[in-house]
This record gives structure tokens, C-alpha cells and sequence, in this order.
């Protein structure tokens, strides 16, 4: 832990008056998310701005704000490739995916390609790659949880993985997407806020001059102008490639990112969000590098070593250094003003990643496949409420027995099977005539049996860095699967549909999707005021 | 505009359904004609410009990857060429989506408003709120 019995009062006042706030907005929102509309996808009222500063409040997840300023503080440029590999998954959405797929679904991803494919199949296999890319991308949240609780308060991991987990399932089922917007929104804004007030005071400690602050990073961490140069963190070269790519494409393919564009009435909101997300993410990214460099330049490494291994603390340790060291009043508020925040966007994270598989297993399962889409909506929020309740404890269950895994790797490995089973899916369905179920099943289970695959055969698992058998040599090199997988997967599509007869309704149900996602000429509207 | 003629006016309904526009011709022919046009404009613009802004960073990738050398080039002070290609694909996020929103505006929009009067529909226009 980092900070004192005095300054744990405050984080405690602090956190438990975002708590108190976030259950105000809950119980605010339970009026409006009554309704399949309202509990899914609030009632698809929500403006650009609101709607891209939620999809911000999911990216500035604890991953990145302790996570890059902590590889940052650590390895120098190696943790920016995170960073910038974030931000430019976004071209894809912005140009190819955010409008057409606003049009076209109704509540998940898989709606716009059971628009043209055969439902039950498509959705089925869909909903296997997307709640397993929920639940990688969970765990590494509440495992998250659990290691950060016990660095900022006097709490123990276990408690705080089953407090998180609480308060999630709180949200969703009495909030549902309403609830979940509006605490992401506030939490935005909060971590938004912490980070630009951090980076002032840090630049003003350098005159406001990069160049200082990059010279003294570098002269504190002992390493001189490798520092400044990528090779300290990927020792491997394919690595770096490989996991840029994974980042890269698999934004578009996460289903908690993606089910938020059903939020906003028409496409032309889908886009503002979209470039709301790439200011403003794309602006606290770089803070959070420079925060990691100024933590390398004052805190130092071996305090940053010291308090946690991962370098997960270099963010609040820089923040007890600006406010004026350990023991002082100031120190120890902006401490305590940062660990609150940073628990609050683990809770705020979470709660989205489980409306998004509740809504997998209700809509696609549960009505699509189960019941071959006769379901009515009244029992489809049911079912989503049940499976809120029963995904949050699997989670809990899970991230108790797995909390020594690399959160970094889970998350790794979520945008790796998002970019290798759903991207290809998405792009073959909303641009490709010739696009068949056969293809579109096959693209899923390649896409997500070849990323998990090549993990569990890597080094990550096998040999004397991995999980297990230390004495075995792992059949790959790559920790990272993006590079074999994302072809396999694009491959897999295109194979699956050109070996196999074609199939004419979704040809001409591609004529009739081409119009709604160019137009948004029949798409679903938004809820009446209430 | 003559007596029993709707005028339409942008966002008039709200986030309400698009509504029927009584004095509209429904022209179904000439609507997917537009929305041929617009695929194709799509095409034209969209798919190049992703093209080469992913081109742009798998070189980013690669050059970081195998030319640290070149990567470490000092540009100003501490600041090297690293540093600038990271920034850079800030940059190229960031103006990619502010041309595309610029181009969508004036070559796209309009078109899909006149698919929409040749359905007999009003455009839906987004939030009120």
C-alpha cells in the first residue's frame, strides 16, 4: 500500500461518495429502463456527446490509466504502442463499421449479420465469440480489481473482486444501459478531469517543455536514450507487430464498444460519438505516456518496483510526488482523489462489459435461438436480468480463482478473438454480396479457436514463463495471436463461402441491407418520450 | 406550396418514426439508383483513405519493430523519431475522422435525404434532446 491510515480516510470519503452517487443515477434510471428499448439500450435516446463520452468512460478503464503509465514509467516507449494501437482501431470504426452497423442491428453485433445470414447458426456461433471476448475482457477488469484494492485501500483483493462484482450487477439490473451510461459518463469526466489536473502540474514541474520532461525520464531511468526507443518491453519483434494488430482491429469487434452505438437515435449521432471518442480518448491516451514518463522522472524506478512489480502504481505514486510528497495534506487528497477514481472506473468498466453479455445471451441466445426468435420482449429482459445475475457470478467465481493471471494478457487476448472472429464477420456481412452462413460460421469458430489456440500453445502458458509445464518449449514464439489469427479468420470466411453452395437469400437480403446501412431507411427507432 | 401541402421541416418529428410526406412521389427506381451512388461514392472515398491510414501504421509497426536506428533519430532535443511516429498516428486518427465527417456532410447526406423523399419518407433527424 501507498498511502497512510490518513490518507485512506479521505479515498474512503471520496469512493464511497462516487457509490453513493452512482446508486442515485441507478435508482434515476430505473424509470426509463424498464422496457427491452429502455433496459438495452436506453431507449436509443442518448445524444453523440453523452454516447461518446460512455464509449470514452470504457476506454479509460484502469488497464490503461494505471496500466500504460505504469509500463511507460517502466519501459520507456514501449508502453506507447498500447496507447496509439488504441486510438487507431477507431479508423476502422469510424469509416467502416459505427454508421452502417447503427442502421442495420436492432441490439447486438450479431443483428446485422442475422440480417442477411441464417439466424440461428450466426447468432449462436456469435454469441460464443462474444461472451468469450466478455469474459477474457471481465476477469482482466475484476483480477484488476482485486490487485489495485490492495495497493490503494485497506482493503483485501478477494473483498474488493466481490464488491465490484456486487455493485455491477446492481447497476445493470436495476439501471440497465441507462444506469450504465450515466455512470460511465460521470466517471469520464471524473478520470478525464484527474489526469488533465496531473499532467498541468506535472508539465509545469518541466516549464511545459516535452523536451525536459523526455531527458530527465530518461536520465532517471538509468537507460539513457533506449529509453526513448522501442525494444525495452518486446524483446520480440514479431510480438510488437502482432499485438499492434490485434489492437488495431479488434476495437471494431468488441461487443460492449460496439452494442453502444444502438444508444443514439441515427447514424449521423453513431458518428459524432465515434468522434467524440477519438478526441477525447485519443487526448487522455497521450497524457497517460507522459504521466509515465514524469512518473519515471520523479517517482523513480525503484519506488515504482517497490510498491507493485507490474508498475501498476507509478500513476498514484506520481500524484503523491506533485501534490507535494508522502505526508503532506496535499499529497495525500490528490492520492486519495486519484485511487477513488480509478476505482470507479473499474466498477464503471465492468458493469458495461456485463449488460453487453447479458444482452448477448437474452437477444441472440435466449430469443434467437432458443426460442427461433418468437420470444417477446417482456421475457427477453428477463432473461437478460437472469443472465446478469448468473454471468456476474461465474465472473466473480472466476477472477477468485484466477486472480494470479496478467491482466494485460486478458485483455490482449480479447481483442485478439474480437479482431479475428467478429471483424471479419462484420466487414464480410455489411460488404460482401457473395457472403453466406457457412462462411460467417466458419470466420467464428476459426476466428476464436485460432487465437485461443495459439495462446494456449505459446509462451504465455507453455514453457518457463508461462502458467504451466515450465520445462516444455512453446510451440510459438508469440505471445501475442493476432498475426496468424486475424488471417485465419478473414480466411476462414472467404473459404467457408466460396467452397460452399451460394446461398440467394442472403444475396438478396444484402440489397435490402445495403439500403437500410447506406440510409438508414427502415432502421430502429428510438423510443417515444416517456 | 399548395393548401393540404406538408412542408417539411428538419426536425419537425422529432425522434419520432419517419413519417409519411403526403405530397411525395414514391420513386423506388430512382431511390436505389441513389443508394448505388452512394455505395459507390463509399468506395470511391472511404476504402482508399482506410487503406492508406492502415498502411500508415503497419509501417509505424514495422519501422519500430526493425529500424530502431532510424527510429531513434533525434529530431529535436530528446524528441526522436519514435516519439513523432506515435504522435503522428494521433494525428492521422484524428484528421481521418474530421475529412470524413467534413466529406459524409456535403457528398453523402444530401443523398440519402433524397432517398428518402423518394420513398415517401421524411428523414429521421436525430436527438431533440
Amino acid at each position: 500500500m501507498i498511502a497512510s491510515a490518513h490518507g485512506h480516510l479521505f479515498t474512503t470519503l471520496f469512493f464511497f461518495g462516487f457509490i453513493a452517487l452512482s446508486l442515485g443515477l441507478t435508482w434515476w434510471a430505473m424509470r426509463r429502463a424498464r422496457d427491452a428499448t429502455g433496459f438495452f439500450v436506453a431507449g436509443r435516446r442518448l445524444t453523440g456527446w453523452q454516447n461518446g463520452l460512455a464509449i470514452s468512460g470504457d476506454y479509460m478503464s484502469a488497464a490503461s490509466f494505471l496500466g500504460i503509465a505504469g509500463l511507460v514509467s517502466l519501459f520507456g516507449y514501449d508502453g506507447l504502442l498500447y496507447s496509439f494501437g488504441f486510438i487507431v482501431g477507431w479508423v476502422v470504426i469510424v469509416l467502416l463499421v459505427a454508421e452502417p452497423l447503427r442502421n442495420s442491428g436492432k441490439y447486438t453485433l450479431s443483428d446485422v449479420m442475422a440480417f442477411r445470414l441464417r439466424a440461428r447458426p450466426v447468432r449462436a456461433a456469435a454469441a460464443v465469440s462474444s461472451v468469450t471476448i466478455g469474459l477474457f475482457y471481465l476477469l482482466a477488469q475484476l483480477v484488476g480489481a482485486g490487485a489495485i484494492a490492495s495497493l490503494l485501500l485497506p482493503i483485501q483483493p478477494d473483498t474488493a473482486i466481490i464488491l465490484v462484482g456486487i455493485l455491477m450487477v446492481v447497476y445493470v439490473l436495476f439501471g440497465g444501459m441507462v444506469a450504465t451510461t450515466y455512470v460511465q459518463i460521470v466517471k469520464a469526466v471524473l478520470v478525464l478531469g484527474a489526469t488533465i489536473f496531473l499532467t498541468v502540474l506535472l508539465m509545469s514541474r518541466f516549464n511545459f517543455s516535452l523536451d525536459a520532461l523526455l531527458s530527465a525520464a530518461a536520465t532517471a531511468s538509468g537507460k539513457g536514450d533506449a529509453f526513448l526507443q522501442p525494444g525495452l518491453y518486446f524483446t520480440n519483434k514479431l510480438d510488437l507487430v502482432s499485438l499492434g494488430l490485434g489492437l488495431a482491429l479488434g476495437t471494431a469487434g468488441l461487443p460492449h464498444i460496439m452494442m453502444r452505438f444502438y444508444t443514439v437515435p441515427v447514424a449521423k449521432d453513431a458518428r459524432t460519438s465515434a468522434n467524440w471518442v477519438i478526441g477525447v480518448v485519443g487526448l487522455y491516451l497521450v497524457m497517460t505516456t507522459v504521466l509515465g514518463f514524469g512518473a519515471a522522472a520523479l517517482v523513480g524506478r525503484d519506488t515504482i518496483i517497490a510498491a507493485n512489480k507490474a508498475g501498476n502504481s507509478a500513476a498514484p505514486l506520481l500524484a503523491l510526488q506533485l501534490g507535494g510528497g508522502s505526508g503532506t495534506l496535499g499529497g495525500e487528497i490528490l492520492v486519495a482523489f486519484i485511487s477513488a477514481v480509478t476505482f470507479a472506473t473499474i466498477l464503471a468498466v465492468v458493469a458495461g462489459l456485463i449488460i453487453a453479455a447479458a444482452t448477448n445471451i437474452a437477444h441472440d441466445v435466449y430469443t434467437h435461438v432458443v426460442k427461433a426468435g418468437a420470444g417477446d420482449e417482456k421475457s427477453e429482459v428477463k432473461v437478460a436480468k437472469l443472465a446478469t445475475i448468473a454471468v456476474g457470478a461465474a465472473a466473480i467465481a472466476l477472477a477468485l480463482v484466477t486472480k494470479s493471471l496478467n491482466v494485460a494478457f486478458l485483455v490482449g487476448l480479447a481483442f485478439a478473438v474480437a479482431a479475428s472472429a467478429n471483424l471479419p464477420v462484420i466487414l464480410y456481412s455489411l460488404y460482401w454480396r457473395r457472403f453466406n452462413t457457412a462462411g460467417a460460421v466458419s470466420a467464428l469458430i476459426a476466428g476464436v479457436a485460432s487465437a485461443v489456440g495459439l495462446v494456449l500453445v505459446g509462451p504465455a502458458v507453455i514453457g518457463p514463463k508461462g502458467l504451466m509445464l515450465p520445462d516444455a518449449q512453446p510451440l510459438i514464439s508469440l505471445i501475442n495471436p493476432g498475426l496468424i489469427s486475424i488471417p485465419i479468420g478473414f480466411l476462414a470466411g472467404w473459404l467457408g463461402t466460396v467452397l460452399t453452395a451460394r446461398e440467394p437469400t442472403s444475396e438478396e437480403h444484402f440489397t435490402t441491407l445495403q439500403v437500410r446501412a447506406l440510409t438508414g431507411f427502415g432502421s430502429e427507432q428510438s423510443a417515444k418520450s416517456h | 406550396m399548395a393548401p393540404g401541402e406538408t412542408q417539411i421541416v428538419l426536425g419537425q418529428f422529432g425522434y419520432a418514426d419517419a413519417l409519411p410526406v403526403p405530397s411525395a412521389r414514391v420513386d423506388k427506381a430512382g431511390a436505389s439508383s441513389i443508394v448505388a451512388e452512394i455505395a459507390q461514392r463509399r468506395t470511391r472515398v472511404v476504402v482508399p483513405v482506410f487503406l492508406c491510414s492502415f498502411a500508415a501504421y503497419v509501417a509505424t509497426l514495422v519501422a519500430l519493430s526493425y529500424f530502431p536506428d532510424l527510429v531513434g533519430h533525434k529530431i529535436f532535443g530528446a524528441i526522436n523519431l519514435a516519439y513523432v511516429l506515435a504522435l503522428g498516428q494521433f494525428a492521422i486518427t484524428f484528421l481521418t475522422a474530421f475529412l470524413y465527417a467534413l466529406w459524409t456532410r456535403r457528398a453523402i447526406d444530401p443523398l440519402v435525404a433524397d432517398a428518402f423523399a423518394m420513398l415517401g419518407r421524411a428523414p429521421v433527424t436525430g436527438s431533440v434532446r
